[in-house]
């Protein structure tokens, strides 16, 4: 039987560097094995109190991640979460996310190699969301929370280091986006007047879970003025119609987020969250002429012949497929301002709950702490 | 394409230049580090019919010379 403290002692396993801040972090960059920023140095004791929130086996992959289909241990997860400033009680979340994002429909090996901007959004539900601090309030896309930064950093340092997402090799975005540094954020559920994320996808009010979506930056949606949910989706449906997105050549799974101040009001009306993808479905077109002659002749005449092959020049041209494939949530603070979340194209939103290694739905990220298990050390499996 | 090789048929892929660096790497990573491979110059969306034509016209004798040096 190893343990990690066995197994990192062995020739090669670990790297040999002075003990010194800026030393490590020369390395670490010259190395390519860093996001650009300083990173916190994943010693012996970090990683080891990073795998003291596991319940899993250490070295047994949970995942593979492309485009180099690399084993994700614990253990390779746990390096890169320290790196990444985690705390250990965020690890189980971080998991979680690998693994969502590793189920084939959400097209990771895509989503890390193309030449689109796109990154993976982690969406967290829950009672641990709370637990752990995720910010689903101000600025919750944006810096200054602990939690949102440092599992969303985790989670890229990952699909860099284990998963090869490293940029002009297995990461071909012609200009990338800020959103890949760190992606991560809670919903408000407080604010909220309809069902959360993972409850409107089949899961309990009092789980936790994860959602994953390849998605594009923020796009703001400014609107002081409107009173109703007309109004107020009439604005947002007009910021999810482009001509430069992906999703019309898709099956896109585009996400709105709404601020609490413009969903209440949508709420208020009476609308719930069927109607208001309802609306968006229809409202979210564009007149074909909008579109250059090229886009129109291959991408729609010949790409969607069965649509468009004959469709005059004021046809509607859709940005989503049907009206479930919009995802709506709600985040933020006090405010006028909404987001629309243009996709890669071709992904699929992943919803995992957050289950210790038994399977059952976790009430506490407590339940992970490997004093609460009754297990002290870390052993292979 | 890598799947394909594997089942023992010639698979060729063709890349622009940009791409070629993560062509090899996906094909290494899939077990096929030999799988062959056609570069030809970069774009290949967003161009005329008579640069596409010019990009298979160099593209073409590649293949036949991999597919003529293939022993099944």
């Amino acid at each position: 039987m190893t343990t990690v403290a066995e197994w990192l002692s062995e020739p090669g396993a670990g790297l040999e560097v002075e003990d010194d801040f800026d030393e490590i972090n020369t390395q670490y960059l010259a190395r390519g094995w860093t996001d650009g920023l300083p990173v916190v140095p994943p010693t012996r004791r970090r990683i080891e109190d990073m795998l003291g929130y596991c319940d899993r086996p250490w070295n047994a992959p949970v995942a593979t991640i492309a485009p180099n289909d690399s084993p994700a241990t614990p253990l390779r997860i746990a390096v890169n979460a320290v790196m990444a400033g985690c705390r250990p009680e965020y690890f189980p979340v971080i998991v979680t996310a690998i693994e969502a994002m590793c189920e084939p429909a959400f097209n990771l090996n895509a989503i890390q190699s193309t030449t689109h901007l796109c990154a993976p959004l982690v969406i967290v539900n829950g009672p641990i969301a709370k637990e752990l601090g995720i910010n689903s309030g101000y600025n919750a896309f944006g810096p200054g929370k602990h939690a949102n930064a440092t599992i969303g950093r985790a989670i890229r340092l990952a699909l860099i280091n284990i998963g090869g997402a490293v940029p002009e090799v297995g990461d071909m975005a012609t200009l990338g986006s800020p959103a890949k540094y760190s992606y991560c954020v809670a919903e408000n559920e407080s604010a909220n007047p309809w069902q959360p994320l993972q409850v409107e996808r089949g899961h309990p009010a009092w789980s936790s879970a994860v959602t994953v979506m390849g998605l594009e930056c923020p796009h703001n949606v400014h609107d002081r003025e409107s009173s109703d949910a007309e109004g107020i989706l009439t604005t947002i449906a007009g910021t999810m119609a482009n001509t430069g997105a992906n999703d019309m050549y898709y099956a896109a799974h585009p996400l709105v987020v709404l601020c609490p101040e413009h969903a209440t009001t949508i709420a208020h009306s009476g609308w719930n969250k069927a109607r208001i993808k309802q609306f968006l479905f229809e409202r979210a077109r564009l007149p074909m002429y909008l579109f250059s002659k090229e886009n129109i002749e291959r991408r729609f005449r010949t790409g969607f012949s069965g649509r468009y092959a004959t469709a005059g020049m004021d046809a509607p041209v859709l940005m989503v497929q049907r009206p479930e494939h919009i995802v709506v949530i709600v985040v933020g603070g006090a405010g006028k301002h909404s987001a629309c979340f243009p996709t890669f194209g071709e992904t699929v939103p992943i919803t995992r709950t957050i289950n210790t290694r038994d399977g059952k739905l976790a009430r506490s990220i407590h339940e992970f702490r490997s004093s609460a298990r009754g297990q002290d050390d870390l052993h292979i499996g | 394409m890598c799947e394909v090789q594997k089942r023992g048929t010639l698979a060729v892929v063709i890349c622009s230049d940009a791409f070629h660096h993560l062509a090899c790497a996906q094909a290494r990573v899939r077990g096929i580090a030999g799988l062959s491979l056609v570069v030809i110059p970069h774009p290949v969306t967003g161009i005329s019919a008579e640069q596409l034509q010019a990009r298979a016209a160099l593209a073409l004798p590649q293949i036949l010379a991999i597919a003529g040096n293939h022993t099944a």
